[in-house]
Protein backbone atom coordinates (compact mmCIF):
# COMPACT_ATOMS: atom_id res chain seq x y z
CA UNK A 1 0.00 0.00 0.00
CA UNK A 2 2.50 2.52 -0.88
CA UNK A 3 0.28 4.47 -3.00
CA UNK A 4 -1.68 6.87 -0.38
CA UNK A 5 1.74 7.68 0.66
CA UNK A 6 2.74 8.24 -2.85
CA UNK A 7 -0.33 10.57 -3.26
CA UNK A 8 0.65 12.63 -0.16
CA UNK A 9 4.03 13.28 -1.14
CA UNK A 10 3.26 14.38 -4.81
CA UNK A 11 0.37 16.23 -3.20
CA UNK A 12 2.92 18.17 -1.04
CA UNK A 13 5.21 19.06 -3.65
CA UNK A 14 7.86 17.20 -1.89
CA UNK A 15 11.15 16.38 -4.34
CA UNK A 16 11.98 12.90 -3.98
CA UNK A 17 12.54 9.57 -5.17
CA UNK A 18 11.11 5.90 -5.23
CA UNK A 19 14.18 3.47 -4.58
CA UNK A 20 14.53 -0.18 -3.44
CA UNK A 21 11.87 -2.91 -3.75
CA UNK A 22 9.13 -0.28 -3.63
CA UNK A 23 10.51 1.27 -7.28
CA UNK A 24 11.01 -2.38 -8.31
CA UNK A 25 7.43 -3.31 -8.16
CA UNK A 26 6.54 0.11 -9.23
CA UNK A 27 8.82 -0.68 -12.67
CA UNK A 28 6.81 -4.41 -12.99
CA UNK A 29 9.28 -6.79 -11.18
CA UNK A 30 7.38 -9.11 -9.02
CA UNK A 31 9.43 -8.32 -5.73
CA UNK A 32 8.30 -8.26 -2.01
CA UNK A 33 7.61 -4.71 -0.75
CA UNK A 34 7.81 -4.73 2.85
CA UNK A 35 8.59 -1.38 3.29
CA UNK A 36 8.58 2.10 1.25
CA UNK A 37 12.23 4.13 1.04
CA UNK A 38 12.31 7.41 -0.37
CA UNK A 39 15.53 9.25 -0.91
CA UNK A 40 14.39 13.15 -0.43
CA UNK A 41 15.79 16.56 -1.20
CA UNK A 42 16.96 17.70 1.98
CA UNK A 43 17.13 21.15 1.20
CA UNK A 44 15.33 23.68 4.04
CA UNK A 45 12.56 23.86 1.60
CA UNK A 46 11.49 20.77 1.03
CA UNK A 47 11.72 19.31 4.68
CA UNK A 48 8.38 20.79 5.71
CA UNK A 49 6.44 19.62 2.44
CA UNK A 50 7.89 15.78 3.37
CA UNK A 51 7.09 16.06 7.49
CA UNK A 52 3.29 17.79 6.21
CA UNK A 53 2.84 14.89 3.61
CA UNK A 54 3.77 12.11 6.21
CA UNK A 55 1.98 13.41 9.25
CA UNK A 56 -1.38 13.13 6.93
CA UNK A 57 -0.85 9.06 6.44
CA UNK A 58 -0.54 9.21 10.50
CA UNK A 59 3.71 9.13 10.51
CA UNK A 60 4.48 7.85 13.79
CA UNK A 61 8.70 7.87 14.22
CA UNK A 62 10.41 6.08 17.30
CA UNK A 63 12.20 7.77 19.81
CA UNK A 64 14.23 6.87 22.45
CA UNK A 65 11.23 7.51 25.04
CA UNK A 66 8.88 5.42 22.72
CA UNK A 67 6.77 6.10 19.55
CA UNK A 68 5.68 9.55 19.35
CA UNK A 69 3.58 11.09 16.79
CA UNK A 70 5.48 13.18 13.71
CA UNK A 71 5.28 16.46 14.44
CA UNK A 72 6.04 19.52 11.95
CA UNK A 73 8.27 20.72 15.35
CA UNK A 74 10.31 17.59 15.56
CA UNK A 75 13.57 17.70 15.35
CA UNK A 76 14.68 14.88 12.87
CA UNK A 77 18.23 13.67 11.92
CA UNK A 78 18.05 15.74 8.42
CA UNK A 79 21.79 14.31 7.69
CA UNK A 80 21.18 10.98 6.79
CA UNK A 81 17.47 10.32 7.32
CA UNK A 82 14.75 8.25 9.15
CA UNK A 83 12.10 5.80 9.55
CA UNK A 84 8.54 6.66 10.28
CA UNK A 85 5.62 4.03 10.62
CA UNK A 86 2.35 5.26 8.84
CA UNK A 87 -1.19 3.60 9.13
CA UNK A 88 -0.07 2.52 5.34
CA UNK A 89 3.22 0.54 6.66
CA UNK A 90 6.90 2.06 7.24
CA UNK A 91 8.55 4.50 5.32
CA UNK A 92 12.09 4.89 5.03
CA UNK A 93 13.08 8.38 4.31
CA UNK A 94 16.52 8.69 3.09
CA UNK A 95 18.26 11.66 2.93
CA UNK A 96 22.06 9.91 1.92
CA UNK A 97 23.24 6.62 1.71
CA UNK A 98 26.36 5.30 3.21
CA UNK A 99 28.29 5.49 -0.17
CA UNK A 100 27.57 9.27 -0.40
CA UNK A 101 24.43 9.13 -2.72
CA UNK A 102 21.84 11.28 -1.64
CA UNK A 103 18.92 12.84 -4.27
CA UNK A 104 20.53 14.52 -6.70
CA UNK A 105 22.20 11.13 -8.10
CA UNK A 106 18.97 9.28 -7.76
CA UNK A 107 16.92 11.94 -9.69
CA UNK A 108 19.52 12.03 -12.16
CA UNK A 109 19.30 7.93 -13.07
CA UNK A 110 15.07 7.83 -12.38
CA UNK A 111 12.63 6.98 -14.60
CA UNK A 112 8.45 8.38 -14.23
CA UNK A 113 5.78 5.84 -13.52
CA UNK A 114 2.69 6.41 -13.80
CA UNK A 115 0.71 5.12 -10.91
CA UNK A 116 -3.26 4.12 -11.01
CA UNK A 117 -4.73 6.88 -10.41
CA UNK A 118 -3.22 9.29 -12.17
CA UNK A 119 0.38 10.61 -10.11
CA UNK A 120 3.79 10.58 -11.56
CA UNK A 121 6.23 9.27 -9.57
CA UNK A 122 10.14 8.92 -9.96
CA UNK A 123 11.61 5.69 -9.49
CA UNK A 124 15.46 4.06 -9.06
CA UNK A 125 14.88 0.64 -8.52
CA UNK A 126 18.21 0.01 -6.55
CA UNK A 127 19.25 -3.16 -4.75
CA UNK A 128 20.85 -3.65 -1.07
CA UNK A 129 24.72 -4.93 -1.75
CA UNK B 1 38.34 -3.55 32.79
CA UNK B 2 41.20 -3.37 30.34
CA UNK B 3 44.18 -2.38 32.64
CA UNK B 4 46.39 -0.32 30.20
CA UNK B 5 42.88 2.03 29.03
CA UNK B 6 40.33 1.32 31.97
CA UNK B 7 37.44 0.97 29.15
CA UNK B 8 35.29 -1.98 30.44
CA UNK B 9 35.56 -5.28 28.46
CA UNK B 10 32.61 -4.83 26.19
CA UNK B 11 34.11 -1.72 24.60
CA UNK B 12 37.45 -3.18 24.08
CA UNK B 13 35.66 -6.46 22.82
CA UNK B 14 33.73 -4.10 20.17
CA UNK B 15 37.02 -2.60 19.49
CA UNK B 16 38.70 -5.99 18.75
CA UNK B 17 35.44 -6.83 16.78
CA UNK B 18 36.18 -3.72 14.95
CA UNK B 19 39.82 -4.30 13.84
CA UNK B 20 39.08 -8.02 13.37
CA UNK B 21 36.26 -6.77 10.76
CA UNK B 22 38.82 -4.46 9.07
CA UNK B 23 37.47 -1.43 10.41
CA UNK B 24 41.34 0.05 11.19
CA UNK B 25 41.31 3.54 11.29
CA UNK B 26 39.66 5.05 8.05
CA UNK B 27 38.73 2.44 6.56
CA UNK B 28 34.82 1.49 7.44
CA UNK B 29 33.19 -1.50 8.07
CA UNK B 30 29.76 -1.86 8.09
CA UNK B 31 28.03 -2.28 11.83
CA UNK B 32 26.69 -5.33 11.00
CA UNK B 33 29.71 -7.15 10.13
CA UNK B 34 31.64 -5.99 13.43
CA UNK B 35 28.39 -7.01 15.72
CA UNK B 36 28.46 -10.81 13.75
CA UNK B 37 32.65 -10.80 14.34
CA UNK B 38 31.73 -9.84 17.87
CA UNK B 39 28.77 -12.29 18.37
CA UNK B 40 31.31 -14.90 17.17
CA UNK B 41 33.83 -13.95 19.23
CA UNK B 42 32.29 -13.17 22.39
CA UNK B 43 28.42 -14.97 22.07
CA UNK B 44 26.83 -11.08 22.65
CA UNK B 45 24.22 -10.70 20.56
CA UNK B 46 24.04 -7.69 18.36
CA UNK B 47 20.98 -6.48 19.84
CA UNK B 48 22.85 -6.17 22.79
CA UNK B 49 26.07 -4.69 21.54
CA UNK B 50 24.71 -2.26 19.22
CA UNK B 51 24.08 0.90 21.36
CA UNK B 52 26.90 0.57 23.19
CA UNK B 53 28.97 0.20 19.49
CA UNK B 54 27.10 3.57 18.72
CA UNK B 55 28.15 5.21 22.42
CA UNK B 56 31.96 4.57 21.31
CA UNK B 57 31.20 7.08 18.49
CA UNK B 58 29.05 9.70 20.30
CA UNK B 59 30.46 13.37 21.05
CA UNK B 60 27.70 13.88 23.50
CA UNK B 61 28.36 10.58 24.97
CA UNK B 62 31.65 10.11 25.48
CA UNK B 63 34.42 13.00 25.81
CA UNK B 64 36.92 10.56 23.73
CA UNK B 65 35.35 8.90 20.97
CA UNK B 66 36.83 5.32 19.60
CA UNK B 67 35.12 4.81 16.50
CA UNK B 68 34.48 6.80 13.75
CA UNK B 69 30.90 6.38 11.95
CA UNK B 70 29.01 6.96 9.07
CA UNK B 71 24.96 6.96 9.07
CA UNK B 72 22.77 8.47 11.14
CA UNK B 73 24.13 6.84 14.67
CA UNK B 74 21.69 8.49 16.45
CA UNK B 75 20.86 11.42 18.65
CA UNK B 76 20.05 12.18 22.18
CA UNK B 77 16.55 11.78 21.19
CA UNK B 78 16.32 9.03 18.15
CA UNK B 79 17.76 5.98 18.07
CA UNK B 80 20.29 4.92 15.11
CA UNK B 81 19.86 3.64 11.97
CA UNK B 82 19.87 -0.10 11.41
CA UNK B 83 23.33 -1.70 11.60
CA UNK B 84 22.79 -2.37 8.01
CA UNK B 85 22.83 1.07 7.25
CA UNK B 86 25.84 1.96 9.30
CA UNK B 87 29.45 2.03 9.10
CA UNK B 88 32.32 2.17 11.39
CA UNK B 89 35.99 2.26 11.92
CA UNK B 90 38.39 2.60 14.98
CA UNK B 91 39.19 6.25 15.64
CA UNK B 92 43.25 6.70 15.93
CA UNK B 93 42.35 6.91 19.59
CA UNK B 94 40.60 3.46 19.19
CA UNK B 95 43.38 1.87 17.52
CA UNK B 96 45.62 2.73 20.19
CA UNK B 97 43.83 1.87 22.75
CA UNK B 98 44.08 -1.68 21.31
CA UNK B 99 47.59 -1.34 20.94
CA UNK B 100 47.45 -0.51 24.52
CA UNK B 101 45.46 -3.45 25.63
CA UNK B 102 48.50 -5.62 23.87
CA UNK B 103 51.30 -3.71 25.61
CA UNK B 104 52.61 -2.28 22.22
CA UNK B 105 52.68 1.25 23.58
CA UNK B 106 51.85 2.30 27.43
CA UNK B 107 48.87 3.09 29.03
CA UNK B 108 46.36 5.70 27.23
CA UNK B 109 43.80 6.32 30.60
CA UNK B 110 40.67 6.52 28.18
CA UNK B 111 38.51 5.38 31.28
CA UNK B 112 39.67 7.87 33.66
CA UNK B 113 38.98 10.66 31.09
CA UNK B 114 35.32 9.29 29.82
CA UNK B 115 34.01 8.29 33.13
CA UNK B 116 31.43 5.61 33.52
CA UNK B 117 28.60 7.67 34.16
CA UNK B 118 27.21 6.90 30.82
CA UNK B 119 26.44 3.43 31.57
CA UNK B 120 24.93 4.69 35.05
CA UNK B 121 28.46 3.69 36.52
CA UNK B 122 29.65 6.65 39.26
CA UNK B 123 32.96 7.60 37.47
CA UNK B 124 32.19 10.95 36.17
CA UNK B 125 33.83 12.04 32.90
CA UNK B 126 36.99 14.84 33.03
CA UNK B 127 38.57 16.81 30.77
CA UNK B 128 40.40 15.33 28.51
CA UNK B 129 43.18 18.43 28.07
CA UNK B 130 43.39 19.05 31.83
CA UNK B 131 43.88 15.68 32.45
CA UNK B 132 46.64 15.28 29.94
CA UNK B 133 48.41 18.79 31.43
CA UNK B 134 47.85 17.35 35.22
CA UNK B 135 49.69 13.74 34.14
CA UNK B 136 52.46 16.43 32.06
CA UNK B 137 52.83 18.18 35.21
CA UNK B 138 53.01 14.50 37.79
CA UNK B 139 55.77 12.84 35.26
CA UNK B 140 57.68 16.68 35.13
CA UNK B 141 58.51 16.62 38.78
CA UNK B 142 57.43 17.56 42.32
CA UNK B 143 54.02 18.78 41.98
CA UNK B 144 51.83 18.68 44.73
CA UNK B 145 48.63 16.43 45.13
CA UNK B 146 46.54 20.00 45.84
CA UNK B 147 48.16 21.23 42.40
CA UNK B 148 47.41 18.36 40.45
CA UNK B 149 43.43 18.45 41.58
CA UNK B 150 43.66 21.92 40.87
CA UNK B 151 45.10 21.38 37.36
CA UNK B 152 42.25 18.19 36.62
CA UNK B 153 39.51 20.59 37.32
CA UNK B 154 35.75 19.33 38.41
CA UNK B 155 33.98 16.96 36.15
CA UNK B 156 33.50 17.77 32.25
CA UNK B 157 30.64 15.96 30.94
CA UNK B 158 31.12 15.77 26.84
CA UNK B 159 27.75 17.99 26.33
CA UNK B 160 29.27 20.61 28.10
CA UNK B 161 26.74 21.54 31.06
CA UNK B 162 27.09 23.17 34.37
CA UNK B 163 28.59 20.96 37.14
CA UNK B 164 28.94 22.08 40.41
CA UNK B 165 30.96 19.91 43.34
CA UNK B 166 32.85 19.70 46.09
CA UNK B 167 36.04 19.12 44.25
CA UNK B 168 38.40 18.45 47.50
CA UNK B 169 35.82 16.23 48.67
CA UNK B 170 35.44 14.00 44.97
CA UNK B 171 39.14 13.91 44.72
CA UNK B 172 39.36 12.61 48.29
CA UNK B 173 37.85 9.72 46.40
CA UNK B 174 34.60 10.27 48.79
CA UNK B 175 30.96 9.37 47.91
CA UNK B 176 30.06 12.95 46.72
CA UNK B 177 26.66 14.64 45.49
CA UNK B 178 27.38 16.59 42.30
CA UNK B 179 24.70 19.13 40.63
CA UNK B 180 24.51 18.89 36.70
CA UNK B 181 22.56 21.62 34.84
CA UNK B 182 21.78 23.22 31.45
CA UNK B 183 23.00 26.76 30.12
CA UNK B 184 19.99 29.21 30.22
CA UNK B 185 20.54 32.32 28.66
CA UNK B 186 18.58 35.37 27.23
CA UNK B 187 18.71 35.97 23.63
CA UNK B 188 16.70 38.69 22.96
CA UNK B 189 12.72 38.41 24.12
CA UNK B 190 13.24 34.75 25.00
CA UNK B 191 15.47 31.92 26.78
CA UNK B 192 17.63 29.48 24.73
CA UNK B 193 18.37 26.23 26.86
CA UNK B 194 21.86 24.35 25.73
CA UNK B 195 24.59 22.38 27.42
CA UNK B 196 22.05 19.70 28.60
CA UNK B 197 23.14 17.59 31.35
CA UNK B 198 23.95 13.52 30.67
CA UNK B 199 20.61 11.69 29.82
CA UNK B 200 18.51 14.43 29.12
CA UNK B 201 17.39 15.82 25.72
CA UNK B 202 15.71 18.39 23.64
CA UNK B 203 13.01 16.93 23.46
CA UNK B 204 12.85 15.46 27.40
CA UNK B 205 13.19 19.38 27.87
CA UNK B 206 10.51 20.28 25.59
CA UNK B 207 7.85 18.07 27.09
CA UNK B 208 8.73 19.23 30.45
CA UNK B 209 7.77 22.42 29.55
CA UNK B 210 4.74 21.60 28.19
CA UNK B 211 3.66 19.12 30.94
CA UNK B 212 4.68 21.91 33.48
CA UNK B 213 2.25 24.71 31.78
CA UNK B 214 -0.30 22.52 31.07
CA UNK B 215 -0.35 21.11 34.38
CA UNK B 216 -0.30 24.20 36.11
CA UNK B 217 3.10 24.07 37.63
CA UNK B 218 4.93 21.50 40.02
CA UNK B 219 3.43 20.89 43.62
CA UNK B 220 5.25 23.42 45.26
CA UNK B 221 3.78 26.31 42.57
CA UNK B 222 0.17 25.08 42.93
CA UNK B 223 0.58 25.81 46.94
CA UNK B 224 1.43 29.16 46.24
CA UNK B 225 -1.17 29.98 43.55
CA UNK B 226 0.44 33.24 43.18
CA UNK B 227 3.12 32.39 41.10
CA UNK B 228 1.42 29.82 39.21
CA UNK B 229 2.97 28.04 36.21
CA UNK B 230 5.31 30.25 34.05
CA UNK B 231 3.19 32.68 31.51
CA UNK B 232 4.58 31.25 28.00
CA UNK B 233 3.93 31.73 24.33
CA UNK B 234 5.33 28.78 23.02
CA UNK B 235 8.43 26.32 23.04
CA UNK B 236 10.79 25.57 20.17
CA UNK B 237 13.10 22.28 19.65
CA UNK B 238 15.86 23.91 17.37
CA UNK B 239 18.38 21.30 18.05
CA UNK B 240 20.23 20.08 15.10
CA UNK B 241 23.91 17.96 15.02
CA UNK B 242 25.62 21.61 14.04
CA UNK B 243 24.29 23.89 16.82
CA UNK B 244 24.04 21.16 19.19
CA UNK B 245 21.24 20.87 21.90
CA UNK B 246 19.17 23.93 21.44
CA UNK B 247 15.69 24.55 23.21
CA UNK B 248 14.21 28.07 22.70
CA UNK B 249 11.12 29.14 25.31
CA UNK B 250 9.20 32.08 24.61
CA UNK B 251 7.69 34.23 27.59
CA UNK B 252 4.39 35.82 26.91
CA UNK B 253 5.86 39.27 27.69
CA UNK B 254 9.42 40.69 28.84
CA UNK B 255 8.10 40.56 32.28
CA UNK B 256 7.73 36.95 32.50
CA UNK B 257 10.66 36.40 31.34
CA UNK B 258 12.64 35.97 35.10
CA UNK B 259 9.95 33.74 36.53
CA UNK B 260 9.92 31.56 33.31
CA UNK B 261 13.81 30.96 34.10
CA UNK B 262 13.28 30.33 37.14
CA UNK B 263 10.46 27.84 36.51
CA UNK B 264 12.75 26.01 34.15
CA UNK B 265 15.63 25.60 36.21
CA UNK B 266 13.59 23.59 38.53
CA UNK B 267 13.26 20.94 35.88
CA UNK B 268 14.38 17.40 36.28
CA UNK B 269 16.30 17.47 32.56
CA UNK B 270 17.47 20.52 33.23
CA UNK B 271 19.08 20.42 36.53
CA UNK B 272 19.51 17.41 38.92
CA UNK B 273 21.99 15.82 41.37
CA UNK B 274 24.16 12.51 40.34
CA UNK B 275 25.88 10.39 42.75
CA UNK B 276 29.15 9.86 42.23
CA UNK B 277 32.70 8.46 43.33
CA UNK B 278 36.29 7.80 42.10
CA UNK B 279 37.05 5.59 44.82
CA UNK B 280 40.47 6.46 45.34
CA UNK B 281 42.36 10.22 45.76
CA UNK B 282 42.41 11.75 42.18
CA UNK B 283 45.76 12.77 42.65
CA UNK B 284 47.02 9.16 42.79
CA UNK B 285 45.66 8.28 39.85
CA UNK B 286 47.28 10.87 38.03
CA UNK B 287 50.66 10.11 39.09
CA UNK B 288 49.62 6.15 38.42
CA UNK B 289 48.86 7.51 34.51
CA UNK B 290 52.03 9.43 34.45
CA UNK B 291 54.33 6.33 35.78
CA UNK B 292 55.09 5.15 32.51
CA UNK B 293 57.31 7.40 30.67
CA UNK B 294 57.74 6.27 27.28
CA UNK B 295 55.88 7.41 24.56
CA UNK B 296 54.04 9.15 26.96
CA UNK B 297 53.91 12.43 25.02
CA UNK B 298 52.71 11.03 22.02
CA UNK B 299 49.74 9.64 23.64
CA UNK B 300 48.56 12.64 25.64
CA UNK B 301 49.29 14.49 22.77
CA UNK B 302 46.61 11.86 20.55
CA UNK B 303 44.31 12.30 23.67
CA UNK B 304 43.92 16.04 23.30
CA UNK B 305 43.29 15.47 19.17
CA UNK B 306 40.84 13.48 20.15
CA UNK B 307 38.73 15.69 22.29
CA UNK B 308 36.75 17.64 19.89
CA UNK B 309 32.83 18.32 20.85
Amino acid sequence: MVEPVLDELVGAGCRFVVVGSAARRLLGEQVPVNDLDVVVDAVGSNRGPVVEALMAVGGVIERRRGRRLLRSSMALPWEWGWRTSTVYGDVDVVVRFIDGSGYEFHDAVAVPVLLGNGVVVRCHPTKHP
Amino acid sequence: MGAATGLGQLDVAILEACEESGGMFGSFVKSRTVLETLHERTGIGPRVAYEPLCDLARPWVLNLTLLEFQGNFGSPDGPPASPRYTECCLSQLGGAALAAERGEIGPVPIGLINGTTHVDGRWPPLDPSRVAAAIRAAAGGEVSDHELVRIVGQPSFPTGCDVDVDLALLSSGADVEIEVSARIEFERDHLVISRLPPASSPELVEESIVRLVHNGGMRDRQSEPSKGPPRLRGVRNETTRLSGSRVVVEPLSAADVGAAAVALFDLWPVRRSIAVRFGQPMAAMIRDAAASRGGLEERLVMIEKSARY
